[in-house]
């Protein structure tokens, strides 16, 4: 087995933190809306695709990318929001179970992803930007500017999730709901209310997760889907429900994918994911850190 | 003893349950006057925490009314209750465990302006010292004794005029089932009326203005505390025999 000169490994390293901070970005707004919500989105993937495609629609009408970023991040909420009015609120007042839900999220993800083909086509496609230079970052190790933008805006919003989780009441409120929903409803809090909360939230990190995800990669209509593994391994990995648990899962998911490429043909990085999931349900189901599941 | 005529909350002939076809209430009857501690007891599967369900709008009565002061509330949402001055203590997930101390309190008073959140809850840390020295740790962690003084904490922070409590003694040991039912006391003389159910009937019915015996979703039995605790009939059917013998406890 070759060894990696540990340049090399800082590179991949560094690669797989800047992916997993869009994984993270997508993670926790699966995670919210799983531990929240109950409902295990297999279209979650497909909502992150269609940010994508949304900033692309902006950044190629002529608009800078960061407003352009913001109306993909705008309109994505308003895609979560129709999903939660027409299918996810109805199903619940159905008492849907998580089976019938996730089966149902499969039929919205093929639907979005089809949408996305009908509109914009099945071609790769890129925002139109000017071409930077990758930066030396000290040692040996370099990063592109796009790469750099990610991480950085990841990390802000993640600041910015923990500042709502804790210090906000409807953050407190959330959080009380994906303890217990029938305890927050008798507290007197408006469970429904907190529900379009959670979908805002988790639909606007997962729409800059989209956006970014299209400056380090090309946008195309199955960028969201082939994530929707690596985030689900993620969640778990984190505790369902768990936040802090999806960051810090995407950026090990993520790092050893890349790390992978070393030993195995890049077209195995989806597998390491599944396996790394694989091993933490027979190892250690309830997640490495706490679940709001029980 | 109630300290006046006044009716805070009257339950009239109400019918309601969980299945479309099975009531487990059948038109049950219930005066609580203001300031009262009233306790309901009676066998399991009399209908005694569906019947505080359905007071806090968690089930919606098929028949009958019920009134809070003058205003029907029959079948109103929870957090409308909540408004007009009502709390409930579930028997059991009775705390959000992933949420400090603090933070479950916050919730009880989740309606009213943050400005009387925080004095509020100096209140409540006055009332009951162990959630203030506590008040950091998550809830979670907490014991079963200390669980069921949050529990009634948080309820106690929007500042309701009633109070109802479904089985606070459940899956606590003896000691500190005295101890709760000693917060209860106390609540009821800081000015708010309870209902409280209880399987500990006899311990119940000692500290408690009134009681209703329920059976089979009526109210079979009525009467101040110590008058159903030493009726030969309420004794023999549902205190254990004599009065002086251990009185049945839990499910």
């Amino acid at each position: 087995m070759a060894l990696p000169t540990p340049l090399e490994l800082g590179q991949l390293v560094l690669n797989g933190l800047a992916t997993g901070s869009i994984v993270a970005l997508g993670s926790v707004g699966l995670t919210l809306t799983y531990g929240i919500l109950r409902l295990p989105n297999f279209a979650h993937g497909d909502f992150l695709s269609l940010g994508a495609y949304l900033t692309l629609a902006a950044n190629l009408a002529g608009i800078p990318l960061v407003p352009a970023l913001l109306l993909g991040i705008v309109a994505t909420v308003g895609a979560f929001l129709a999903s939660e009015h027409v299918l996810w609120r109805p199903l619940r007042q159905r008492r849907a179970t998580s089976t019938t839900l996730m089966i149902i999220s499969i039929g919205l993800a093929l639907f979005l992803r089809n949408g996305l083909i009908l509109i914009w086509g099945s071609q790769n496609q890129n925002y139109r930007l000017p071409v930077f230079p990758a930066i030396p970052i000290g040692g040996g190790l370099t990063l592109t500017q796009n790469r750099l933008i990610v991480m950085g805006l990841a990390v802000l919003a993640m600041v910015c999730l923990h500042a709502l989780l804790n210090y906000t009441r409807i953050g407190k409120a959330m959080r009380a709901v994906a303890d217990s929903v029938d305890l927050a409803r008798v507290s007197g809090i408006n469970v429904d209310r907190v529900v379009l909360w959670t979908w805002g939230v988790a639909g606007g990190l997962t729409a800059l997760g989209g956006g970014m995800y299209g400056l380090i990669t090309a946008v195309r209509p199955n960028m969201g889907w082939f994530l929707i593994l690596p985030m689900f391994a993620t969640v778990i990995l984190g505790g369902i429900g768990n936040p802090y648990g999806a960051v810090l899962g995407a950026l090990l998911i993520t790092t050893a994918q890349e790390v992978s490429t070393i030993w195995l043909p890049t077209e195995y990085k989806l597998g390491v994911a599944l396996v790394v999931m694989m091993v933490m349900l027979l190892v250690r189901p309830q997640g490495l850190f706490r679940s709001t599941l029980s | 003893m109630a300290p006046t005529a006044d009716i805070l909350l009257r339950v009239e002939g109400v019918w309601a349950g969980y299945l479309p076809d099975l009531d487990i209430l059948q038109g049950v009857n219930l005066e609580v006057y203001r300031g009262e501690l009233v306790t309901l007891i009676g066998p399991n599967g009399a209908g005694k925490s569906t019947l505080a369900k359905t007071i806090f709008g968690l089930l919606t009565p098929r028949q009958g009314t019920i009134h809070l002061a003058d205003e029907a509330i029959g079948g109103r949402p929870p957090h409308e209750l909540v408004r007009l001055g009502m709390a409930y203590v579930p028997q059991i997930a009775n705390v959000f465990p992933s949420l400090t101390v603090a933070e479950n309190l916050e919730m009880g008073a989740y309606q009213s302006r943050p400005a009387g959140v925080a004095n509020r809850r100096t209140q409540i840390y006055e009332l009951l010292p162990l959630l203030g020295q506590r008040h950091r740790q998550r809830a979670g962690t907490l014991s079963g004794g200390e669980r069921q003084m949050l529990a009634m904490g948080r309820a106690l922070m929007a500042n309701p005029q009633v109070l109802i409590l479904d089985e606070p003694s459940a899956a606590l040991s003896p000691k500190l089932v005295d101890e709760v039912f000693a917060q209860i006391r106390a609540i009821n003389q800081a000015g708010v009326t309870i209902i409280l159910v209880e399987q500990n009937a006899r311990k119940a019915l000692k500290m408690a203005d009134r009681g209703y015996v329920l059976e089979n979703g009526r109210d079979r039995f009525t009467g101040s505390g110590p008058s159903l605790l030493h009726d030969p009939q309420v004794a023999a059917l549902y205190l254990g025999g004599r009065h002086d013998s251990p009185s049945p406890e839990g499910n």
